[in-house]
Parts: structure tokens; sequence; C-alpha cells
């Protein structure tokens, strides 16, 4: 099990501190973006995560290959307007632009790994698989030193509960020659964490033959909702800061936005795969004599949950951040010392065991707030019980 | 187009070398005959007509894929070579003559022994592995395509519709669907998703071949007219085994399922991956 580090605005100095604190091997690094830096900052982010000696993987943001957004087309490997022929590549200037991609991070960023780019889609076509197709198989004949190359494949929710056309993604992805995909989703509705079960379900499905197909895969833009995939198979999630880096929303590669953060604070509390305010923490200890039934800690959290008043405690957004990449990662990592084809009952165990510590703040009269998983619990445990149902037999040969 | 065909004597005087020849067998791209050659050896003689741009590519990729697979479930290759037979080109091959009878004649709608289903899944996995070895889709497998000869050995013969997963498709990709045998086509194969098409296409119809020596029929043609089988093949799922034939194992009976899944990415995407499951298969009843 691998956990990564999605950039997003403030990420440079944490990601050193994170992976300082990790001790970072094989199964930590950070996927640099040009969304946030310049190239020169690209550079430099790269070079320290090597020396702390994580994985370096570079995201192309390629999801609107019209973009206008001013940082993500000033690297070098962007297309220029004359590469399209209307909407889609020209066949050549599709495998130009892959070359350019990969090279640009073999030889300049020196990746770990070999991220295509990949548009976004929300109806499959057969010029979009094709496009892709011309990617993996640019990766497969490129010069990579050995590095293992995936395809990104950035879809929308229309596609994933559409069954025909996500079988018809699955059953293409399975065979294009690469040695895994870095799968990028847009929630129903925009969801934080979904709450259709036909788009969890189909997700399961098709994680789960990829990786029967000897495909890794890696979950970008991810949060808590995806730890649930560990049961498919899934080896690699990253998750970032702010809410725009851990769900996949397309626009924001569009154009350059004046303000996209969120200033409040908040704790994850990965016992119940929720977050909570601080304020919330106060009513809870003081009113609810839940003191010590929020967890678990990190190094940062220490400071928030041994307050008398959590609302005042030295709890910065840094902290919030820092708490939330820990615990996410503990409960990932948590999976590794369980076999593959174990993994769905695993995750089925921890979505039940988080729903009943929902109850539980419930009996003591807790008020979830509006980033609680109350909702998406009873989904998930439904969701994985029928996927383990359904899928016996496959996912005993994980 | 007709594929031409020439008269038997203008064959035999072509050929030089052999004493005798009988024609077995005949398709749209070329004719089998049964040849004794002079030193009394028997061998199999297929003539490829060259006479369009399609049919020359079609035979070429098919010698490609005959002179590729080797091993005790195909035929040997002996040699080849090109001739005129009234003023047509041909490529003639020369290959063993299988002495036995087609697992399709072998069953003749009844069911085999389980004995035998066993044995026979085992050889076409092995078959199909060396054909996944050469970057071949065969596309082809069913009953008429397997030769068994009198002590049992299984042979996978013609690879008229072969597919070179490393080389461009024959099949327009306008066209409704490429060359198969619809009753052991794979959804894939009847919709031509080329893209889609790889090896799990033959272990899909594996997996009819094996139902239908299991039961003596084929869960998706039997007992329906001829223009209801391409939806079927889309959406029917064939009973399941264990229940038509109760005396399978049940681990044969969900591999065979597994095989014949509808959507590719649900199937073994592998033969070594469907050889791990077959080799889990508890016979022990036998």
């Amino acid at each position: 099990m691998r956990f990564f580090l999605q950039m997003g605005y403030g990420m440079l100095s944490m990601n050193r501190d994170l992976l300082t604190r990790y001790a970072a091997g094989a199964d930590a690094g950070v996927i640099v973006w040009p969304r946030t830096t310049d190239p020169q900052q690209a550079l430099s982010h790269a070079q320290d995560v090597h020396r702390l000696r994580g994985s370096v993987l570079f995201d192309s943001c390629f999801y609107a290959p019209r973009s206008e957004h001013a940082r993500i087309t000033s690297f070098p490997y962007w297309p220029s307007a004359d590469a399209y022929d209307t909407t889609e590549f020209t066949a050549e200037a599709g495998r130009q632009f892959a070359e350019e991609a990969i090279r640009y991070q073999v030889e300049t960023l020196r990746v770990t790994e070999i991220l295509l780019p990949g548009s976004f889609v929300n109806t499959i076509d057969q010029q979009w698989l094709d496009t892709h197709r011309q990617f993996a198989e640019a990766g497969a004949k490129a010069e990579r030193g050995g590095r293992r190359v995936f395809s990104t494949v950035a879809i929308g929710e229309d596609l994933i509960v559409h069954q025909q056309s996500f079988d018809r993604l699955i059953n293409e992805l399975t065979t294009f020659p690469v040695d895994g995909v870095y799968f990028l989703y847009r929630s129903p509705n925009g969801q934080y964490l979904t709450t259709n079960d036909v788009f969890l379900l189909n997700l399961l499905i098709g994680f789960l033959s990829l990786s029967l197909a000897g495909k890794e895969i890696i979950i970008g833009y991810a949060n808590q909702q995806d730890l649930i995939f560990a049961a498919a198979g899934v080896g690699t999630i990253a998750s970032g800061n702010f809410r725009n880096v851990r769900r996949f929303n397309p626009a924001i590669f569009e154009e350059q936005e004046a303000q996209d953060l969120s200033r409040k604070t908040w704790f994850y509390d990965g016992n119940s795969m929720s977050e909570f305010r601080t304020e919330q923490l106060d009513i809870a200890y003081h009113h609810l004599g839940m003191r010590g039934r929020f967890g678990p800690r990190s190094p940062e959290a220490d400071v928030l949950l041994d307050a008398i008043n959590p609302s005042q405690a030295d709890w910065p957004e840094r902290s919030s951040f820092m708490h939330f990449l820990q615990i996410l990662r503990e409960q990932w990592i948590g999976f590794a010392q369980v076999p593959r084809n174990r993994r769905a009952a695993a995750a089925s165990a921890m979505v039940h065991l988080a729903a009943q510590q929902i109850t539980g703040y419930r009996n003591s009269r807790f008020a979830l707030g509006q980033r609680s998983a109350a909702d998406a619990l009873p989904i998930y445990a439904d969701v994985l019980e029928q996927f383990q149902a359904l899928e016996t037999d496959r996912i005993a040969e994980l | 187009m007709n594929r031409f065909e020439p008269a038997q004597t203008s064959v035999q005087m072509a050929l030089t070398g052999f004493r005798s020849l009988a024609k077995i067998g005949a398709g749209s791209q070329k004719i089998v005959f049964r040849a004794e050659r002079n030193d009394g050896n028997v061998c199999a003689v297929k003539l490829y007509p060259v006479d369009t741009v399609q049919r020359g590519s079609r035979a070429e990729r098919e010698i490609q894929a005959i002179t590729a697979v080797t091993g005790p479930q195909f035929a040997t290759f002996h040699g080849m070579r090109r001739l005129p037979i009234e003023g047509v080109e041909f490529v003639v091959i020369e290959e063993e003559f299988i002495d036995g009878d087609t697992l399709k004649s072998r069953m003749s709608g009844t069911p085999l022994p389980i004995s035998f289903v066993r044995h026979l899944g085992g050889q076409l996995l092995e078959a199909l592995r060396v054909i996944e070895a050469c970057r071949l889709v065969h596309r082809d497998i069913k009953p008429d395509n397997v030769m068994i000869s009198s002590a049992d050995r299984v042979v996978v013969i013609d690879f008229g519709i072969v597919r070179h997963l490393d080389e461009s498709s024959l099949t327009a990709t306008w066209a409704p669907r490429g060359p198969m045998t619809l009753a052991y086509a794979a959804p894939e194969q009847v919709s031509n998703d080329k893209a889609a098409i790889a090896i799990r296409t033959d272990l899909y119809a594996m997996g009819l071949v094996l139902y239908e020596a299991a039961t003596g029929f084929n869960p998706i043609t039997t007992g329906v007219s001829r223009d209801t089988i391409p939806g079927r093949i889309l959406t029917h799922s064939p009973e399941e085994l264990a229940r038509v034939r109760p005396d399978v194992p049940a681990e044969f009976s969900r591999f065979v399922h597994r095989l014949v899944e509808k959507q590719a990415h649900r199937r073994p995407q592998t033969v070594q991956a469907a050889r791990q499951l077959f080799d889990r298969i508890q016979w022990s009843s036998l």
C-alpha cells in the first residue's frame, strides 16, 4: 500500500515535513503538479522529495486540453493550439505531446513513475479511447529507464453510472500497454462523500477488474471515502490539504482562480471517518462528556484533543491538514497488514466501526455537522456487502 | 466475392510429389486436402487463393500464425510454396494430417464424460497459452476447429480469422462486425469492439465449448432462431452448468461461467489466470 501527497496551495513545506516524518521510502511520495507551481518550483520540489527518499510523480493536469490556466499551460510539454484538429489531437501531434510529457518527467523531474497525460471525459467516445491508447503506446515505447507507466483516466459521474459505457472503458483499459492507471473521478453532484451506491459499486467492480488484469491503481485527489477501494485491490491513494485536492473537480484546471481556499479549520476524526469543527469539540467536551472519544491522534492532534477548550487550542490550518494526511495515511497503510483478498472484509469492518462510532455520537446527542460521514457510511456498508456477495470468486483471486 | 476453386485435376497436376489428394474441407479462404506423398506419408495440404488483396492479407496472417504456434496442440508445419493453378496465384501449405474426428462429431449432441471434459479443458488452455504467447487471438475456437485424435490428442486448427495483436486489423472499423462463428462469438466480436478483443475472447469461446462438451448443447444457440442469436450473445447468461449437469464439480461450473462472462473485463485476463482457476478445481469425485 502506498500513500502519496497531492499538491495544493501551501503543500511544499508540508510535503517536506510529512515525508521526513514518514521516513519516506517506496510507499510514500509526492505527486507534483503545475497548477500551483511554476516549472522552476516544480523542479526544485521534485529535487527536495528525491532528497527525502520519497517517490516523485508528476500530474500534468491535462484535464482540460483547452485550458487557459496560465501556470498549467506554461510548462514546456503543453501542446500548442495547432496540435488540434478541431477538438482532438491530430494523430502525430498526440504522439508528440505524450512523448514531450514523458521526456519532461523523465529528463527534467527524474520522476519515479510516469503518469501519462489524460483529459477529462464524462461520456466515452472512440476518439477519447484512441487518443489515450495512443498516449499509452507512446509510454510503452518511450525511453523510460525501467520506470513504470500509468495511464491517467479522469472521468465523470455520468460515465461511471452508465453501465455499458463504464464496462466499455474498463474493457479497453485492461488492454492498454501500461503498468497501471492514475484514476480520478468526479463525484455525483460534487459530493465530497458520495451517497450514490451504483456509482461506488461500479467503481469497485471496475477497480477489481483492473487489479486482476495486473494494473496497479493510483486514486488521485482522494479522501477518506477512497479507503473503501482497498477492497478492490487498489494499492495507492493520493490526497492533499484543501478539499479541492481531496475530491477531483476538473473545473479547477480550466482557469486560474482568484481564491479557491476554504479557510475554516477542521479536525479529521478517523474513528468516524468524519470531520468536525473545533467548536463542535468544545460542546462535546463540556456538555456531552465526550472527551477521549475522538481520534486517532497524530503529533498535531494532541494539543487539540487535550485542550480544555479545543476551539481555543493552537490548531492552525496547517495542523489540521497535517493531521488529516497523517491519519488518512495510517488508515490506508493499515490495509497492508491484511492479505489483498481479505481487504474487502477489512474495509467493511472499518466502515462498520465508523458507523458504530457515529451512532455513539448520536446517542450522546452530539450534533454531527456538515462534514460527518453519517449519510455516506450506511451506503458504503451496503455497497461493500453487495460487492463481496457479487464478486466472491474474483475477490478471492486478488 | 466467391473464392476461386480450381478443378481437382488441375490441383493434382500442379502439386508435384503427391500420389493422391482427397478434398476434406473448404472455407471462404482455402481448400484443404488429405494428401498422400509419393513416399506413402500422409499430410494435409491447404490451398489459399491470393486473387484479391483482402484474401492475400488474410492468408498471410493465417500462415504467420500457423508457423508461429508450435506444440502438441497444433498441427506440425511442414512447408510452404507458391503456385499458379489455372492462372490464379495460390499459397500452398503442407502440414501434419490429424487423423481423428472434430470435437463436434465426437460430441454429436450428447454430453461427454467428465474425465474427457477435464482433459479437453486442460489441453485447450495449453493451446491458448501458446496462442497468447504469440500475441495472437484465434477468434474461432469452436467444436469444428478442435480435432481429437484416436489417442485423445486435442489439436486446435484453422487460424483463418486469426487476429495479430501487434498488427492493424483487417476489419473496417465501421463494419458491423468482424469475421466470426456466431454461435461461439464473444460479445466484443458481435459488437465489433476491436480494442476489447484479446485472448479473453478465445477464453469466452473455450468456455462455451466446455459448456457444450459437458451438456451436449450450446447454451446460446440451442432452441432459438438464428436472428435472435446476436442479441442473446450480448444479454443471455447460460443456465448454471452445475444445474444442467449436476455431476460436474462446482468449481468447474464456476470456472466455465467466469469464461463466458459477457463483459470481457470480468473474465480471466490471461490464460495463466484461467489456468490457476482450472488447477484449483477439485475433480476428486471422478
